[in-house]
């Protein structure tokens, strides 16, 4: 039988598995392609271009525009890993190593220009002005993002609003894009763009919030507290630091490990809630597109609670 | 409405969740259960997460000091108590009686003010879980609304009473100044004047906190608008409105983006640290003038003790990358520190220069 989280990596398969996310050939950059193809546009969950074909099919709208909406989300995406990486000094990723690793770091920002240069490009060939600002504005929130979380460092006295605010730049932004898009094309705003935009500071909240729980996991493969030990608080170490518990620098990562596991607690609890308000955010949007007329399709939308249901469980 | 055992989804219309917003619980079959709004989804059916609180209260004490805001008081306190060092060590005839009622009237306002803007941003879900916004008593679950309206408005009645006095006496200029820092409390952010977003507040706590508020301790302690009141009005009100506008120029893009056209808004990030700049240095040179004119005693100026405080603030703000930078936090609490060290220094000096004058 399988597991929730396989049956959502199924749907997803479903879903984007005939999408090709490869970026053409450049005439002048070859190696480039090769090396985007191999590093970046390879693997990954491809989390944002399900939800936005996923939301986009959910409203009843055609297939078509709606994956070059999927492709172009995934290119920013791996943009954004391709310089997150170069800032965070990552040398593997996805159980590869990084371009900045095989590369240089000069060269893994260029190729993430190079994506992002494409990304704009597809959109442009979309014709919605709208969806090319949006994405415009998507950019330059993840740019915000990354921007405010570098100032963070070594600050431990950073305000939930501060945490609050790079989480809805970093994650949030393009998931909101993702929501957006298939609204765009379909020349629909109003009520449901309202919705639309609140499912993904949900979503989006909820994700990194669970992330950060992810980062204080000993079962996650990944560095233990990898956060606190590049000088940034997240969000369950912000918590301990509310709570009053200031970090013990004598402390491996700073607090018990009986302290961390309260504030995970706290945090994923906090997630959790923000799920089961996007799950309400979704029912209203199926309700708002039957009110305008549109022929919006349960599946799709049980697609939606089904993913939710596991980010809620903590296994994606 | 939704439930599990930790957390209560109901519409926002709905009277149970007015209830829960106002009186902190809901009721679980028998029982009641302790909650808070933590989160708001937006949209045609406003919902509203309510969050059980399990966390133990503190004492009731403790809760209600930290709603009143103690250390605000002192914005409104200091003012009064260092125009009546002035007055004294000019040799003017004090009347307490008359300064108690006046300063204490003046804070039991500000609590109750405080007090009902916290009640008012927690019903209308503006003042969450985490916001930087009023005591935040309410959003952990230490008080209810309920409880906190009901001393807010014992508050305003009791500041309203013990001000009677006081503006009976002088009624013909105590009444207007009492009406308008009353406007202007109630309106700054409140329909229908909601002078924060016409680009009025900084002017309407600058009177208030300033100019405004010295002239009424004055009258009421010494029957006049004694020399040198003004300029302590100045000195004070450009500290007030440093904590404001640090404020407001955190909410730059927030309030651009919903239209809310405060002065910080309107001015833009950058011009926003010069106009802060410009408080700081305007509040000591109007020290500095009153002192040169002969009506404040040079004891005033040991509130330059204070400047490390306001170049810090200021030294902050030059490195911050925009609004929402993290080199911002604290910077609040921190020009409310000031205010703090700057007021309590200019009263030692001038209570010191008062007893040195007066000792044989």
């Amino acid at each position: 039988m399988p597991t929730p989280h396989q049956m959502i990596l199924t749907q997803i398969e479903n879903e984007t598995g005939h999408i090709d996310f490869s970026i053409p050939e450049s005439l002048s950059l070859p190696t480039v392609h090769y090396l985007l193809s191999r590093h970046l546009l390879d693997g990954g969950k491809k989390l944002r271009p399900y939800l936005c074909l996923c939301f986009g099919k959910m409203l009843g709208l055609p297939a078509s525009q709606l994956e070059a909406c999927a492709r172009i989300a995934e290119i920013v995406h791996s943009a954004s890993l391709a310089h997150d990486d170069v800032i965070d000094e990552a040398r593997v990723r996805r159980g590869r190593r990084t371009l900045n690793a095989s590369t240089s770091n000069a060269q893994a920002v260029l190729a993430g220009d190079l994506l992002l240069a494409r990304s704009t490009s597809l959109c442009l060939d979309l014709g919605n002005m709208t969806l090319a600002r949006d994405l415009a504005d998507t950019l330059e929130e993840l740019v915000a993002g990354e921007w405010l979380q570098l100032e963070a460092r070594g600050n431990f006295e950073i305000s939930e609003r501060h945490l609050e605010r790079v989480s809805l730049a970093k994650t949030a932004s393009l998931l909101r894009w993702c929501f957006l898009a298939p609204l765009r094309l379909a020349g629909l705003n109003g009520e449901i763009e309202g919705l639309a935009n609140e499912l993904a500071r949900l979503i989006g909240l909820s994700f990194q919030m669970s992330d950060d729980c992810v980062d204080y996991s000993r079962e996650s493969g990944k560095e233990y507290g990898k956060d606190y030990s590049e000088g940034l608080l997240n969000w369950v170490s912000w918590t301990l630091v509310a709570w009053g518990q200031k970090p013990d620098p004598s402390k491996p990562h700073g607090w018990e490990d009986s302290k961390i596991h309260e504030a995970v607690e706290d945090v994923q609890a906090r997630a959790s809630m923000k799920l089961k308000l996007a799950r309400e955010c979704l029912e209203q949007i199926f309700l708002q597109a039957q009110i305008i007329g549109l022929s919006p399709v349960r599946q799709y939308q049980q697609n939606l609670f089904d993913l939710i249901g596991t980010l809620e469980k903590r296994s994606f | 409405m939704l439930q599990d055992s930790k957390i209560f989804m109901l519409e926002a219309d709905s009277p149970g969740a007015r209830s829960a917003l106002l009186n902190g619980w809901i009721e679980v079959g028998q029982e009641r259960v302790r909650v808070v709004a933590e989160e708001v989804l937006e949209g045609p059916v406003r919902t509203i997460a309510f969050k059980r609180v399990d966390r133990p209260r503190p004492a009731r004490i403790k809760a209600l000091l930290v709603s009143l805001r103690a250390v605000s008081l002192t914005a409104t306190a200091l003012p009064g108590f260092a125009v009546l060092s002035l007055g004294l060590l000019s040799g003017l005839r004090a009347e307490l009686g008359f300064f108690v009622l006046a300063l204490l009237g003046t804070i039991f306002l500000q609590i109750g003010v405080n007090v009902l803007n916290d009640v008012e941003d927690h019903l209308k879900l503006i003042d969450l879980p985490g916001s930087s916004g009023g005591s935040q008593t309410i959003q952990r679950g230490w008080l209810s609304a309920y409880e906190l309206r009901i001393v807010g408005y014992l508050s305003l009645a009791i500041g309203v009473g013990l001000g009677l006095p006081v503006l009976m006496r002088h009624w013909q200029i105590l009444v207007p100044v009492r009406t308008v820092a009353l406007i202007g409390s109630l309106g700054y952010s409140s329909k229908p004047l909601g002078l924060k977003y016409r680009a009025l507040g900084d002017i309407a706590v600058f009177l208030m906190c300033g100019p405004l508020l010295t002239a009424g301790y004055s009258m009421a302690t010494f029957s006049a608008v004694i020399p040198g009141v003004y300029h302590l009005g100045f000195f004070f009100g450009l500290l007030a409105c440093g904590i404001l506008h640090i404020n407001n120029i955190q909410d730059i893009r927030i309030d651009t983006l919903s239209g809310a056209r405060t002065l910080a808004a309107k001015l833009g990030f950058e011009k926003s640290r010069l106009l802060l700049t410009a408080f700081y240095v305007l509040a000591y040179l109007s020290l500095g003038v009153g002192v040169l004119q002969g009506v404040l005693h040079p004891a005033v100026l040991f509130s330059i003790l204070a400047i490390p405080f306001f170049a810090k603030i200021l030294s902050r703000s030059r490195v911050a990358s925009g609004p929402d930078s993290p080199a911002l936090n604290g910077l609040r609490v921190m020009a409310a520190q000031g205010h703090l060290i700057a007021g309590l220094t200019m009263l030692v000096a001038l209570s010191l220069a008062r007893y040195i004058a007066s000792s044989p």
